[in-house]
């Protein structure tokens, strides 16, 4: 099925075509923040902490004068690029480990298939907390956790799926066309596994935006004043109480993000194979 | 059934092995030296070398892991660097608390998230399965922490019915319970309906139909029943969900478990009591699911069957 078919079926639902037009507003509005945003995402007006949302402020602002919409815009920029980096290094080292392991099979799949177990073992918060305690804060750290924790999914489905296409009839007769193993894989086994991989990767960026903004909630992700969707509701948790506009803009943000991307992620899945539906 | 269980246990131990030497080595590469973090700034360099040798910290990296091992099989956990009392006494204060938090979350996800999926199922298409598939949704796409902060401001703050922090009693955890076992609720229920869903075209069920038995009868005792194998495969999945949210969930709500000791060690670099409370969330973890494959091997015995002709499958 080519590219074509998958996004003419996508397109046949009115679900996935509004999560998409709503999922590219985000990006547009996280990627253009630097001229779309009202404020600086670091500007302090001290005569204004605190501030319910108004015209000035759509989304009111913070315990230091700071606008909360151009925060979140600011904050958007960095969630979506830690989903999607720390997402894309998972897939990508997931899936390398995964064919390696199904195409050679023996002690090198025995080899990764135990380490990625071991992986498994650990509940996927406990290790990215994990990850990121031994990494430090910071935003390359915090992609490598979140990336470290998504790996082991696209390792198993890889695996899985490069077992199912080895002994097929296009590979055997690559191989005894001469193919080298390197060729084989390139050229015949990654093409014919992706599909299920790129649902995977669709439905997991919206868990790996979540995972980062847990850290950042939990004080091990992206330090202040780098605003970041987690680490904003861990700063307004403090003014809550009166302040309730402060957990809910940032907490919606995050929402609204992976509802798209999963509604994208079902459709995606839907037009590659009708029979999961 | 016997077979099934040693050829568990000898899958299990050899990634037990693994466990222990990931999380030996997280330790290992943690920033900071640990006799400083011990001994604090205004220590001398002479002591904190001292209490370097005499953690065994100058020994080449297996031989610390070896001496971790043989502490292990003592019951050894290391010692915090900020109480100097055992980690494996402070892990089992906590431990009981963040098991019954996570226990009750895959309970009340199961008590809700089936049933909500079964009648999603069996009323398809209807105003009641739209809304059970949107609450699915939100579910699933919610982020934990900032449902339990919403529970807090409008079960605690706005209507002051339940306490928003701290273990006084059984009603602190219900708002815990709640905002844990939200993803685990929707999951289930989207499993339970989709199972169901294609439980409900096999034959056996058109002929208990043809039969003339009730639909309720058809449904809770046969489609279901059937429907129900997939998913107990998904409560071993839901575990990690459940035990990952409890840890976040215990910072939110000050409840004293495993997960909130971590992180405030985490933030006084306290890295044994890291080590061994992921050691023991991961331990427990897969302990849980050894669990579940046995009890769902004696459930369905072709399990069994099946495991005898297999070997090294995933």
């Amino acid at each position: 099925m080519g590219t074509r078919d998958v996004l003419l079926r996508m397109g046949k639902s009115p679900l996935v075509v509004v999560s998409l037009c709503v999922f590219l507003l985000i990006c547009g509005l996280t990627l253009l923040a630097d001229i779309i945003a009202p404020y600086p995402y670091d500007y302090q007006d001290h005569t204004n902490v605190l501030q319910p949302p108004s015209w000035q402020h759509p989304m009111g602002t913070d315990h230091l004068g700071r606008d909360i919409f151009s925060r979140i815009l600011h904050g958007g920029r960095v969630s979506l690029k830690v989903g999607f980096v720390s997402l894309a290094g998972g897939a990508i080292a997931g899936t390398l480990l995964g064919v390696v392991a199904g195409y050679f099979g023996g002690w090198l799949d025995l080899v990764i298939m135990r380490c990625v177990e071991v992986l498994m073992a650990i509940p996927r918060t406990v290790l990215a907390i994990a990850m990121a305690a031994t990494l430090g804060p910071g935003l390359t750290n915090t992609m490598l956790a979140v990336a470290i924790s998504s790996l082991p999914a696209f390792a198993r489905l890889a695996r899985a799926s490069t077992l199912s296409v080895k002994n097929e009839g296009y590979v055997e007769a690559a191989r005894a066309l001469g193919a080298t193993n390197m060729g084989i894989i390139n050229r015949h086994i990654l093409p014919n596994i992706m599909a299920p991989l790129i649902v995977q990767a669709t439905l997991g960026v919206g868990t790996a935006i979540t995972l980062a903004a847990a850290l950042g909630f939990l004080g091990l992700g992206i330090e202040p004043p780098t605003p970041e969707w987690g680490s904003m509701l861990a700063a307004a948790r403090g003014f809550m109480r009166d302040h309730a506009y402060m957990v809910l803009f940032p907490g919606l943000a995050i929402m609204l993000t992976v509802i798209t991307l999963n509604l994208l992620g079902d459709g995606l899945r839907d037009a590659l194979d009708p029979k999961l539906r | 059934m016997l077979q099934l269980i040693m050829r568990r246990l000898l899958i299990t131990l050899p990634m037990l092995l693994g466990l222990t030497l990931l999380v030996f080595t997280m330790l290992y590469f943690s920033p900071g030296d640990p006799a400083r973090i011990i001994l604090g700034d205004t220590a001398s360099e002479e002591e904190v070398l001292a209490l370097r040798e005499e953690l065994g910290l100058n020994r080449p990296f297996w031989q610390q892991y070896i001496s971790y091992l043989h502490g292990l099989l003592r019951g050894e956990l290391g010692i915090s660097y900020q109480t100097g009392l055992p980690v494996i006494a402070e892990i089992r204060a906590r431990l009981p608390v963040t098991a019954k938090l996570a226990l009750l979350s895959i309970g009340f996800a199961m008590l809700v998230g089936i049933p909500l999926g079964v009648i999603s199922a069996v009323r398809q298409n209807s105003f009641i399965d739209n809304l059970a598939r949107l609450v699915s949704l939100l579910g699933l796409t919610m982020p934990n922490f900032w449902l339990a902060l919403l529970l807090v401001l409008f079960f605690s703050v706005q209507l002051g019915w339940l306490p928003p922090s701290g273990l006084y009693g059984p009603q602190y955890y219900i708002l815990p319970v709640l905002s844990v076992s939200s993803v685990s609720i929707a999951t289930f229920a989207r499993m339970t309906r989709s199972s169901l869903l294609e439980t409900v075209r096999h034959d056996y069920i058109r002929t208990a139909r043809a039969k003339g038995l009730a639909e309720r009868v058809v449904i809770l005792r046969h489609a279901l029943r059937n429907a129900l194998i997939p998913i107990v495969t998904v409560v071993g999945m839901q575990l990690a969900s459940v035990l990952g949210g409890a840890v976040v969930n215990e910072q939110i709500f000050a409840i004293p478990g495993v997960g909130k000791m971590m992180i405030d060690a985490i933030k006084a670099r306290n890295y044994p009591l890291v080590q061994g409370g992921v050691l023991v969330l991961a331990l427990l973890y897969v302990l849980l699911n050894l669990g579940l494959d046995l009890l769902y091997g004696w459930l369905d015995p072709r399990i069994c069957m099946q495991m005898d002709g297999q070997v090294g499958g995933h």
